[in-house]
């Protein structure tokens, strides 16, 4: 007897975004979606960069990121490498949930999935993503390219579920479009059509749903749906509020465009659910969100995939379901890589080690343990996917050809076809580079960044490499990248104001000021930080910030700088903005809760470290400050609640400890708690010492006056400096030094023994020396590569140390490095 | 109907050393000489123009019934499949290949090898595949045996085509010092 | 579940979100309609 298993139905709604959802749900207008979630749980999906959608719902569908998938973008080369076409099927390297479940025996009906052509044989049906797309006129005979529908029996019945957009009526576009009833000019304009295509598309995948879901038995349905994309790419900017760019008439026509697009999906969804029963779990996703408010671009920028910024970085997830949570309980941390593991969890099946999702146990009402297995791709089985001589990556072969070329063997292929294939290969590997660095493997994406951008010397890709390169510490290349980028961006901007002025087009989009988007500007920024040279990256942010006003990223970094130099009310407006950005930002709750403690405003700083918590538990240091506020409001149980968690998430950190001593022994007087703690800190924790390294010598007085501030006193006798040089044979005498600071140098820097916290000062011996600053650079070449020098050579040792300290100092101890040092100081 | 014979492989596989053998049978071939006989293949490279343009255009295949014809892998694949054919597959090893091309073009390339072995066992494999998807014959030569012990081969191949032949004139025609850049 | 519609030639949103059977049904009102279309004209041109 065969165990009845829970049938899953997979929905996809492409670029659906909660903060369209939600008013409209208020409003009583998704009345399904609302149920639906009320059913069970839902949350925000996070997407990944590049957010382009054939990369991302194949993520979905596999669990893996496009360097493993193999979807690159959204078209490939043709196999005879003289062309480009859609991306197909067959690119695909690895297998889908739909092929991992085929191998397991479920049956399963896949509608319309991008990318999906040409249709998978797998047992089951699929339809292919070709499927919905109609020629501008309805012909008698409306011909369905071959791979459109597996089986190829079923291809006769599946035509006539096709609605083409002319059979499309004024009455059901009027919701869309209301004007069209009185004004006839409106039904001939071109959004008007494109309305009219979108609407019988998304009828056409809904009809062979429907079709496929009561008459075809099935285990497991996937339904992809790309209308509100459309929807939204089409008329978002009709939202409302009108901005000001916005034509008024335009406006008044296409204003209701979006919303009748999320209420026409609500009624699709409503028939859906009707024709399920109560052994389906149901899961609604979209792969990436809709800028739908402040944050919508004003242009769209003039290359490939140029609309994808109107994308935002959450998409939605409800799932509900027998063995899933009900009540509408919100799930956070979902990624579209996890869509994949859950259901495989879901149906008692393995996960894939190879996959880079997670499963969302948190959706699980009785959440079991997950099992594994190395890789599905290694298990054999009829998984349906494609002969696998149909397979191939077709950038391969398309090089493969060019081999040929040069060889004489074939001819030359047309030159303007040729670079046309060069550029979306390059393209291609953009989006690949992206997704590399997305998904943190940095020298992959760098590898490939470096021979694109060598290529084409494209801004985007530089800028790109720029990033991966102040990721991977790699700060004069970065520099001096970004020297030849301000470059290139400068031609770029004369060009584009040479076009400008031949060019009259009077619509809004092209009107607008040139703006290189400062992501230059913003990567210097942060270039800057990273050398500790946070004074001179505040003016160059705050310049990014006056053309990027929604951009998280910087708010956040400024106002960070900010909390550093205690400007705190200034700061308390920047991390302000970072919520209006993104509400559930915890590092902006985080930054404002350190700036109202620091202003002894207690009650606020508990409320902002409580919400950090929340959206982000792992915050040892929320937990940490949080404890600081409520034992100034004299709340001791409370405050040890949340130092002992502080201690938890991390062991090492002592200024915690050393608050629980103070509270155990002063204010609960808690003996058996302060024993604990007092053996806890005696076996694990022997104390702090604080390092001098870098030079080997330089003014001692100066360094012990600034320590004395702190009350550490700096030991440099003789006797002490005797000690040291023999560190690497006997270090017993380190415990005498718990408190204080000693000078290390370098060389014996990896001799140190590991049960003791170091707080390390770094001294830049060729820097000390330096009096004068140069007032037009702001970062100077060389200091960069002695910069990049030191950091090498202690580099190993610090990577050995968990949660070590360090201050690098240029200009000790300068004004300018006061502030940040005193942070570093005061650093638990 | 009649057939096309088709010699493929690698460039620089022994293809053309192929083509020679044939035309000593004698099969007529069909080539336009276009690219000159030098000394990286002094009996001449036996290749026709119009193959270069296969993937736009293959109607030339329709003037090459009966006779012999050079289409280097993975070429193939752009066969009119309305015609018949029996495949002549030269393989090699991928190192001298690589090497011999090295040298052909004038460059080193050493540094991409692993790239272009990659590329080449790409094409091997499509060509392959292409010839048992649409169950055309073939037969694969290896240039090594051809050359050092040619009895095995060259009987491998005068039964594939199905021919009366002598051996020995056969054998004859294959020149020894023609097998260059072979490893040792 | 039972649900009375009134499908019209117009057809409407709710008609498309039932699915292939809306679809059917819809097609066959237009059908009809034009068919009830073509023989008037043909009276029309008797007289």
């Amino acid at each position: 007897m065969t165990k009845k298993r829970n049938k899953v139905l997979l929905i996809g709604w492409d670029a659906a975004d909660w903060k369209v959802i939600f008013p409209l749900i208020e409003q009583g207008k998704m009345p399904t979606l609302s149920s639906l979630i009320n059913r069970g749980v839902y949350g925000r999906l996070q997407t990944l960069d590049p957010p382009l959608s054939p990369m991302l719902w194949t993520s979905i569908a596999t669990g893996m990121r496009a360097d493993k998938h193999g979807i690159g973008g959204f078209i490939e080369p043709t196999p005879n490498g003289d062309g480009l076409r859609p991306v197909t099927s067959t690119s695909r390297k690895v297998k889908a949930i739909w092929n991992i479940l085929n191998q397991e025996g479920y049956k399963s009906n896949v509608v319309a999935w991008w990318p999906s052509n040409p249709a998978e044989p797998i047992n089951g049906v699929m339809v292919s993503n070709l499927y919905q797309v109609a020629k501008k006129s309805l012909t008698e005979n409306w011909e369905m390219p071959s791979g459109t529908v597996h089986p190829e029996s079923l291809s006769e019945v599946m035509k006539e579920f096709r609605i083409h957009p002319q059979e499309i009526t004024l009455a059901m576009a009027h919701p869309f479009v209301p004007n069209i009833a009185t004004d006839l000019e409106l039904r001939k304009e071109k959004r008007t059509f494109g309305i009219l295509k979108t609407i019988a598309n998304a009828a056409t995948v809904h009809a062979a749903s429907t079709y496929l879901q009561t008459e075809h038995e099935w285990d497991f349905m996937a339904v992809y749906h790309d209308a509100i994309d459309h929807f939204s790419h089409l008329a978002m900017r009709y939202f409302p509020p009108r901005r000001p760019q916005i034509d008024e008439k335009e406006f008044n026509d296409f204003k209701d465009v979006v919303e009748a697009a999320y209420r026409f999906h609500d009624m699709m969804l409503e028939r859906t659910l009707e024709l399920i029963d109560d052994n389906t779990t149901v899961i609604l996703i979209s792969d990436h969100g809709f800028h739908s408010d402040e944050q919508r671009p004003l242009k769209i920028p003039h290359e490939p995939s140029g609309p994808a910024i109107e994308h935002s970085p959450y998409g939605i997830f409800v799932m509900a379901g027998a063995g899933i949570r009900t009540g509408g309980k919100q799930i956070a941390g979902a990624s579209v890589l996890d869509i994949s593991p859950t259901i495989l969890h879901y149906l008692d099946l393995p996960v894939g080690k190879d996959m880079d999702g997670k499963v969302l146990l948190p959706c699980f009402e009785n959440p079991k343990p997950i099992k594994f297995i190395d890789s599905w791709e290694q298990i054999e089985g009829n998984s349906g996917m494609h002969n696998e001589m149909l397979r191939e990556d077709p950038w391969a072969a398309q090089e493969a050809l060019q081999q040929l070329v040069e060889l004489g063997y074939i001819e030359e292929l047309d030159d303007d076809k040729l670079n046309q294939v060069e550029r979306a290969k390059r393209e291609n590997k953009y989006y690949i580079a992206r997704n590399l660095l997305n998904g943190k493997k940095v020298n992959e994406a760098i590898e490939m960044l470096l021979e694109i951008y060598n290529e084409s010397k494209i801004l985007r890709y530089g800028q790109r490499l720029a990033f991966a390169y102040l990721s991977k510490k790699m700060y004069r290349r970065c520099a001096d990248l970004i020297q030849e980028l301000k470059q290139i961006a400068h031609e770029d901007q004369v060009k584009f104001y040479q076009n400008k002025l031949k060019d009259k087009d009077s619509d809004v989009f092209k009107n607008i000021e040139f703006e290189e988007p400062m992501y230059l500007e913003f990567i210097e920024g942060l270039l800057l930080l990273a050398i500790n040279k946070p004074q001179d990256a505040l003016p160059i942010l705050e310049k990014v910030q006056q053309k990027n006003q929604n951009n998280l990223q910087v708010a956040l970094q400024i106002a960070q700088i900010l909390n550093q130099r205690k400007r705190y009310s200034e700061s308390e407006i920047q991390f302000n903005k970072a919520l209006e950005i993104d509400s559930k930002s915890q590092h902006a709750h985080y930054g404002l809760g350190i700036s109202y403690l620091r202003r002894g405003n207690n009650d606020m700083a508990i409320e902002h470290f409580l919400s950090a918590i929340d959206l982000d538990f792992y915050m040892p240091n929320a937990h940490f400050y949080l404890g600081q506020a409520l034992f100034k409001k004299e709340l001791y149980e409370d405050a040890t609640s949340a130092f002992e968690v502080a201690v938890r998430l991390k062991p090492g950190m002592t200024k915690a400890h050393k608050w629980l001593l103070e509270i155990y022994k002063t204010k609960l007087r808690n003996e058996e708690k302060l024993n604990f703690t007092l053996n806890f800190l005696k076996n694990n924790i022997v104390g702090e010492i604080t390092l001098i390294t870098g030079i080997d010598n330089c003014d001692w007085s100066l360094v012990e006056s600034v320590l004395l501030k702190y009350k550490i006193p700096f030991c440099f006798d003789a006797l002490t400096r005797d000690k040291v040089t023999n560190l690497h044979i006997r270090n017993t005498f380190l415990h005498d030094y718990t408190g204080k600071a000693i000078h290390v140098p370098n060389h014996l820097l990896s001799a140190l023994p590991t049960n003791f916290t170091y707080r390390v000062i770094y001294l830049n011996s060729d820097l000390m020396n330096r009096n004068t600053r140069s007032e037009n650079q702001t970062i100077h070449l060389n200091d960069l590569e002695k910069y990049e020098r030191q950091r090498e050579k202690i580099e190993t040792w610090i990577s050995s140390q968990a949660g070590l300290k360090v201050f690098y100092s240029n200009d000790f101890l300068s004004e300018i490095e006061q502030v940040d040092f005193e942070e570093f100081m005061n650093e638990n | 109907m009649s057939e096309i014979i088709v010699v493929t492989g690698i460039p620089r596989s022994g293809t053309s050393l192929m083509m020679q053998i044939l035309e000593k049978i004698p099969i007529e071939i069909m080539t336009d000489e276009v690219r000159q006989k030098d000394e990286n293949n002094p009996e001449g490279y036996y290749e026709l123009e119009a193959v270069k343009g296969i993937i736009r255009d293959n109607s030339f295949l329709r003037e090459a019934q009966d006779k012999a014809i050079k289409i280097v892998a993975p070429l193939p694949q752009f066969l009119d499949l309305s015609l018949k054919y029996k495949v002549i597959f030269m393989r090699r090893e991928m190192d001298e290949i690589l090497i011999s091309q090295e040298k052909m073009l004038n460059k080193d390339q050493s540094a991409e090898r692993e790239k272009f072995k990659t590329i080449y066992e790409l094409h091997i494999k499509k060509t392959y595949q292409f010839l048992e998807l649409n169950k055309i014959p073939f037969i694969d030569i290896h240039y090594s045996n051809l050359v050092s012990n040619p009895n095995y081969e060259l009987t491998k191949l005068i039964d594939f085509l199905n021919m009366d032949l002598d051996l020995e004139k056969l054998k004859a025609s294959i020149n020894q010092k023609y097998y260059r850049n072979r490893l040792l | 579940m039972s649900k009375e519609y009134k499908i019209t030639p117009q057809g409407s949103l709710g008609l498309l979100a039932l699915g292939h059977v809306g679809i059917k049904k819809w097609r066959e009102v237009v059908e009809k309609e034009k068919l009830k279309k073509t023989n008037s004209n043909d009276d029309k041109k008797k007289k």
